[in-house]
């Protein structure tokens, strides 16, 4: 009886219900979206990492490596194969694997080339390295021209229509848990996975074999290394992904074609659960007796991808704070006033005999079902404005996770996630517009129930 | 059912100005009676009215209805006095604007489950009365006689002892003022119910054989 009447006294007065519901609903909307957006955008950003299996990436950045035919992206360096051990062997480290992300430009003059029937499989280091030949065995590069990665210069004048490199990943030929490739991701594979003997065997990436007209059994050159079989084709999802590449390869034949001897370029480590990164990280640092060496969590992702600062992500937590008090003042605001507004109707209600606990219930079950409705609509509404947000929200992985060249930004992926549907928050949130409706409201209607009727009439 | 006022005063306070309203009241109607009270505006009729309806608190002196008296209720108590044995009706109707004229009857009930025989008799009354039809009707899409017909039926639905009118006849013109004393005599006679009605119009007060002015500042003192 009390909710029929509650819900006809709220639907006789539409305009009243609508100005508190809208207060609700704007408010518990701001609430749910600057939430969702927030959850959003760190899935998105954790996502990389997540997929890699990986709690932490190492990598080291310095000078851009001088150019040769397949050289390491960007500023990263290598990193000898031989410390990844010595990360393996960390108490705090489940596991540690390596990756060379290079990139392999097209040879102009075909002389250089090794051909598929090359039965030897004999190192080609040497060949394929920098035109000096001192940037060998791990040694860092020296400085080379940062900029002209991509059809530029003599390289672009030397009649290649498409100077553009092909990103080319070595990864460990047996399944790994972390990596690029992990062993969850094998059913994604069209073909095969390596097996140690693959030499002149590539992977290629779904998208890569369908704009180059790529099939399994096919054949592809890699930089100055021709004929390679393409023995799989893998699916790696729409996202951008770290050491994500155009084309796998068994890491020794990533080796041999950097020729700079036993190195990787980004290694992938899990730790074991609640240790503290920050302790990890100074210890890793003093494995690789290398304090330069940039190790990237989630945390220190986030910050880079969104561009956060310490002190941004203070800023952030100081808006959702006063996002909160808003939401609290608006709904607190709504409920106080629409039942003080009431005053007479209060007044004539305990004339007619109304018991105070009659009247609590009534203004209770009103501001209920308002609160209920409006958090109910809100989060809805919260919800599409954080789609809405979230269609125009692009971002990409930070330039040193990013193996793809300036040139070739057009094929590098974006980052996003799905905006999730957190039922506990939502649940969270329409309770907490219910509670502090039917407290303000019931503050309201206590002031009010002191009065004798003739006082609360006279209100008006 | 009886009603006593003894030495009843109310002073009003508003920032450092007292307005003694009511001094020295001393009243005693009995069972059934039917009175009119009658003053001119600021006499402090309603504010008499409402004392006695137990909706306002004497400054001094008792309000004893049926013999209880109403200094000694709690709020609970008082509620449940004024459901049971008052009925109100407002100078202004005070109608709730937004639910249909049923409702506006039936609402000092509406929370009740057994509810079936007051519903029934009320449904009687507004035959009666000559507003049946108009009942799904908002107080807006009523006339004025109308609205003063459905309050008068919101105050008679729990049968109460006692009606207080406070000007019920305020806002109508002859007609319409005639009709609406008619039905307060009517209840009066046949439902036994004892009638205090408050008028600044002598002529309505002529209506009736039991009445008092009351003056601003001056005492009044009607016990037999």
């Amino acid at each position: 009886m009390l909710i029929k009447f509650s819900l006809k006294n709220l639907l006789s007065r539409p305009r009243r219900s609508l100005v508190s519901l809208a207060g609700i609903i704007i408010g518990v909307a701001l609430f749910i979206s600057v939430v969702l957006i927030l959850k959003s955008a760190q899935a998105a950003f954790n996502k990389p990492l997540a997929e890699a299996g990986a709690d932490m990436i190492v990598q080291l950045q310095g000078e851009p490596c001088v150019w040769s035919i397949v050289k390491l992206p960007t500023d990263l360096n290598p990193i000898p194969s031989k410390l990844i051990d010595k990360i393996k062997a960390l108490d705090e480290v489940v596991v540690a694997e390596g990756a060379l992300i290079t990139w392999a430009f097209p040879v102009s003059n075909q002389s250089q080339a090794i051909r598929t029937q090359d039965p030897s499989g004999t190192s080609h280091a040497g060949l394929l390295a920098s035109k000096d030949g001192k940037d060998t065995n791990g040694a860092p590069c020296t400085t080379g021209p940062a900029g002209s990665f991509c059809a530029t210069g003599e390289h672009a004048a030397s009649g290649q229509s498409n100077f553009s490199p092909i990103v080319v990943v070595g990864v460990n030929p047996d399944p790994v848990e972390i990596g690029p490739i992990k062993k969850s991701d094998l059913k994604n594979i069209q073909g095969r996975y390596f097996t140690k003997e693959d030499s002149y065997a590539v992977i290629l990436d779904k998208d890569f074999a369908r704009t180059r007209n790529l099939k399994l059994e096919d054949s592809i050159d890699i930089g100055p290394r021709l004929g390679n079989k393409v023995i799989g084709i893998i699916d790696p999802g729409y996202d951008a992904k770290i050491a994500g590449a155009q084309v796998f390869v068994p890491l020794k034949v990533a080796i041999e074609m950097a020729g700079r001897g036993e190195i990787v370029d980004i290694i992938f480590v899990k730790l074991k659960g609640g240790i503290n990164t920050a302790v990890v990280k100074q210890k890793i640092k003093k494995a690789l007796s290398n304090d330069t060496v940039t190790i990237t969590t989630s945390r220190d992702y986030l910050s880079s991808v969104a561009g956060f600062s310490n002190l941004a992500q203070k800023l952030m937590l100081a808006t959702f704070l006063i996002v909160v008090l808003i939401v609290f003042l608006l709904i607190a605001k709504t409920a106080f006033g629409s039942v003080l507004e009431r005053s007479s109707e209060v007044g004539t209600l305990k004339a007619i005999g109304w018991q105070d606990q009659e009247i609590i219930k009534l203004i209770v079950m009103e501001n209920s079902i308002l609160g209920f409705a409006g958090g109910l609509l809100g989060s809805v509404l919260g919800y599409l404005v954080s789609l809405v947000y979230k269609i125009n929200l692009v971002s990409a992985l930070p330039y040193y996770l990013n193996p793809y060249p300036p040139c070739s930004q057009y094929l590098v992926k974006t980052l996003s996630a799905p905006v999730p549907i957190f039922i506990n928050v939502f649940l969270f949130t329409i309770l907490f517009a219910m509670i502090i409706q039917v407290c303000f409201g019931l503050l309201a209607t206590l002031r009010i129930l002191k009065l004798t009727p003739i006082q609360a009439l006279r209100k008006l | 059912m009886s009603i006593k006022l003894e030495n009843v005063a109310k002073t009003f306070k508003a920032a450092d100005i007292e307005l003694n309203v009511l001094e020295n009241i001393n009243l005693q109607i009995k069972d059934k009676e039917a009175w009119v009270i009658f003053g001119k505006s600021g006499a402090g009729k309603s504010t008499l009215l409402s004392l006695i309806g137990g909706m306002d608190k004497p400054t001094n002196g008792k309000v004893i209805v049926d013999g209880v008296d109403l200094s000694t209720l709690n709020t609970n108590e008082l509620a449940n006095f004024r459901k049971e044995k008052i009925g109100y009706v407002f100078q202004a109707f005070n109608l709730f604007g937004n639910l249909k004229a049923w409702d506006n009857i039936i609402l000092p009930i509406i929370l009740e489950k057994n509810r079936k025989e007051k519903i029934d008799r009320v449904m009687a009354w507004a035959d009666e009365l000559g507003i049946k039809n108009r009942l799904n009707h908002l107080p807006g899409q009523l006339s004025l006689g109308e609205q003063q017909r459905v309050a008068i039926l919101r105050a008679m639905i729990n049968c109460p002892k006692i009606i207080l009118a406070d000007e019920p006849t305020a806002h109508l013109d002859r007609e319409n003022a005639s009709k609406i004393i008619e039905i307060f005599k009517k209840f009066n006679q046949e439902q036994a119910v004892t009638l205090i009605l408050v008028t600044d119009h002598e002529a309505i007060a002529a209506n009736f054989e039991h009445k008092f002015s009351l003056v601003p500042g001056t005492k009044v003192s009607l016990i037999n």
